[in-house]
């Protein structure tokens, strides 16, 4: 089976737009004739095959892009005026006013396919204002002055650094979660990105991306290692408070332990008061084996988590498995009945 | 009358206004220093530029344009270089190198755009590749739950249907990791799990246990799949 065709279209169309917009511009060749095999091999995987993210996985890994974008890059550098080029200088010297011609309908071209590209507003933003330029009535080593003075000159190539109102957001929206340990990241990415711009007034994109993978890089095992204790720790109270709730009168009626018939839910019940204690003793040394030997309640996290609305127990639910935990173990054979009674007070399928 | 075709010397003043601003941005940015320099050749050139067909010469028949960038190539691919060496990236870093190694043979602005997009095309690949070993990971859950099951103490009548809950989630855990399996073998054919790679720093930094956990749960990870193999 296919690829469906509207995908096929959605993941093909730019390079079948800069195919058609090559041989608009009356380029021919063998560079333009490798731009259609590539992309007619692009399309025979697609027949080939029928999963979206295999295809996708594809065409990145297997060369497919490489050998357009190659011959693409090759056909446009054969051009006059390739501004994306490494050289930036016209193989031959027609007028200025076909050299700014052919700029602007190669970022006119750019802009259209950046339509409806995920996280593309950046790029669209500098290839707008490159546009904006182009059409003010300026000569074109103006164009490209003005170009390279407001540093837009890395736009088509996509390597765009973001908007420092961009990273703030993101690094607002991490506070909201209350998620430290990615926030921690973001707040060392603002930092990162003023001190490019305080250096030289303008954020080199490609240093900028040097820097965020460092920065990443640095915070990757914190947030690592956040996210697994945060991924253990609801566990640990909820078989705190499972064995302690499965004493009580109502434990019959919460959604927790019902099953498929009464059989089944009084063996949930049972197992609960019978295993989770042991389950409990493993559980603990597995969290220490990421978190150390803290408690988990006196552990940062479970209060972020909280602060996060992540975990649904109230305080007072907490505080009772608090307590609860030193007899929620395999020699304990029942929770104190003080306890079972504070429990009794919250009823069934309440928090 | 367009602004562009007014008089040589105009034409020409206008181009040297845009090599002077490509040099100073690039003088301003201590991150390009092969860069700085060759753009500074390239502006001096075309002030010295007498003419467009002057300039064109000196431009392009002089190598000069060819030779910025190649000096941006070399600068981006030494800070990348650096950059992995710094985090031990050792299979990121091969991109960098492959440029490193390939900028003396680059004769025109094509093959100095192919070398930089192949280098990073076979970059790409070999980190995905790379990174495929570091699944084996995702299996802590099922290796802690396995555990659990495994070697809680419970009552007796409880052990047989807790010993049936390891023997399920040992199976789906083989499963899972046949299909990880049969994926990297897509991606790179003949691929196989290897326990070198998984305890490189890369790798190794980013399963937050102590060294004595690692080993542990590898070698149950190793069982489970060896134990389904037999």
């Amino acid at each position: 089976m296919a690829i469906d065709p509207a995908m096929r279209t959605a993941m093909l169309g730019t390079f079948a737009d800069l195919l058609a917009g090559a041989r608009a511009q009356g380029l021919q060749g063998p560079d333009i004739d490798e731009m259609a095999a590539a992309l007619a091999a692009m399309d025979a995987l697609a027949v080939q095959l029928s999963d979206v993210g295999q295809f996708s996985a594809t065409l990145a890994s297997d060369g497919y892009y490489t050998r357009f974008t190659d011959a693409y890059t090759r056909a446009m550098l054969a051009t006059a005026g390739g501004m994306g080029s490494a050289t930036g200088t016209p193989a031959a010297i027609p007028p200025d006013r076909e050299l700014l011609a052919k700029a602007l309908a190669a970022y006119e071209m750019s802009l259209d396919q950046l339509r409806g590209v995920p996280d593309s507003a950046d790029a669209a933003a500098a290839v707008t204002r490159i546009v904006e330029i182009g059409r003010s009535g300026v000569s074109y080593p103006a164009f490209l002055q003005q170009v390279e003075e407001e540093s837009l000159g890395e736009a088509l190539s996509g390597s765009v650094a973001p908007r420092r109102d961009q990273l703030v957001a993101d690094r607002d929206l991490l506070a909201s979660l209350v998620d430290p340990a990615r926030q921690a990241q973001a707040e060392a990415t603002i930092a990162a990105y003023d001190a490019l711009a305080a250096h030289t007034g303008h954020v080199d994109p490609f240093a900028f991306e040097l820097q965020r993978f460092e920065i990443a890089w640095r915070h990757a095992p914190a947030i690592a290692l956040r996210d697994a204790i945060v991924a253990r720790l609801p566990r640990m109270i909820d078989l705190v408070l499972d064995w302690l709730d499965a004493h009580t009168s109502w434990a019959a009626r919460d959604d927790r332990f019902q099953g498929a018939s009464d059989a089944q839910t009084r063996e949930n019940i049972e197992r609960a008061r019978e295993c989770n204690p042991g389950f409990y003793e493993v559980r603990r040394a597995q969290l220490a084996a990421f978190g150390g030997p803290a408690l988990w309640w006196h552990r940062p996290e479970l209060a972020e988590e909280r602060a996060g609305r992540r975990i649904s127990w109230t305080d007072a639910r907490l505080a009772l498995a608090i307590e609860a935990v030193p007899y929620c173990t395999p020699e304990t054979p029942e929770p104190p009945a003080d306890l079972v009674a504070r429990a009794e007070a919250f009823g069934p399928n309440s928090f | 009358m367009e602004l562009g075709e007014d008089t040589q010397s105009t034409r020409l003043e206008a181009y040297r206004g845009y090599y002077r601003a490509r040099a100073a941005r690039f003088a301003a940015q201590p991150d390009y220093p092969a860069t700085a320099v060759a753009e500074a050749r390239l502006a001096e050139a075309v002030e010295q530029a007498t003419s467009m067909a002057d300039l064109h010469q000196r431009i392009l028949d002089g190598g000069l344009a060819l030779e910025a960038g190649k000096a941006m190539a070399e600068d981006q691919a030494r800070a990348q270089a650096g950059l992995y060496e710094r985090t031990n990236e050792e299979v990121r870093a091969l991109a960098p190198a492959e440029v490193l190694a390939g900028l003396d043979a680059v004769s025109d602005a094509a093959a100095l755009a192919t070398l930089g997009s192949g280098a990073a095309q076979r970059s790409a690949h070999a980190v995905t590749v790379d990174e495929i070993t570091r699944l084996w990971a995702t299996s802590l859950v099922a290796l802690e739950n396995i555990e659990a099951w495994g070697t809680a103490r419970v009552p007796a009548r409880w052990r047989s249907r807790l010993d049936g809950y390891v023997a399920e989630a040992s199976t789906g855990e083989h499963g899972v990791w046949q299909e990880v399996v049969a994926s990297a073998q897509q991606q790179e054919p003949g691929w196989r799990f290897d326990e070198a790679t998984a305890h490189a720093a890369r790798h190794r930094r980013l399963v937050p246990v102590t060294d004595e956990v690692f080993a542990q749960r590898l070698g149950e990870h190793r069982q489970i799949v060896r134990q389904e193999a037999d």
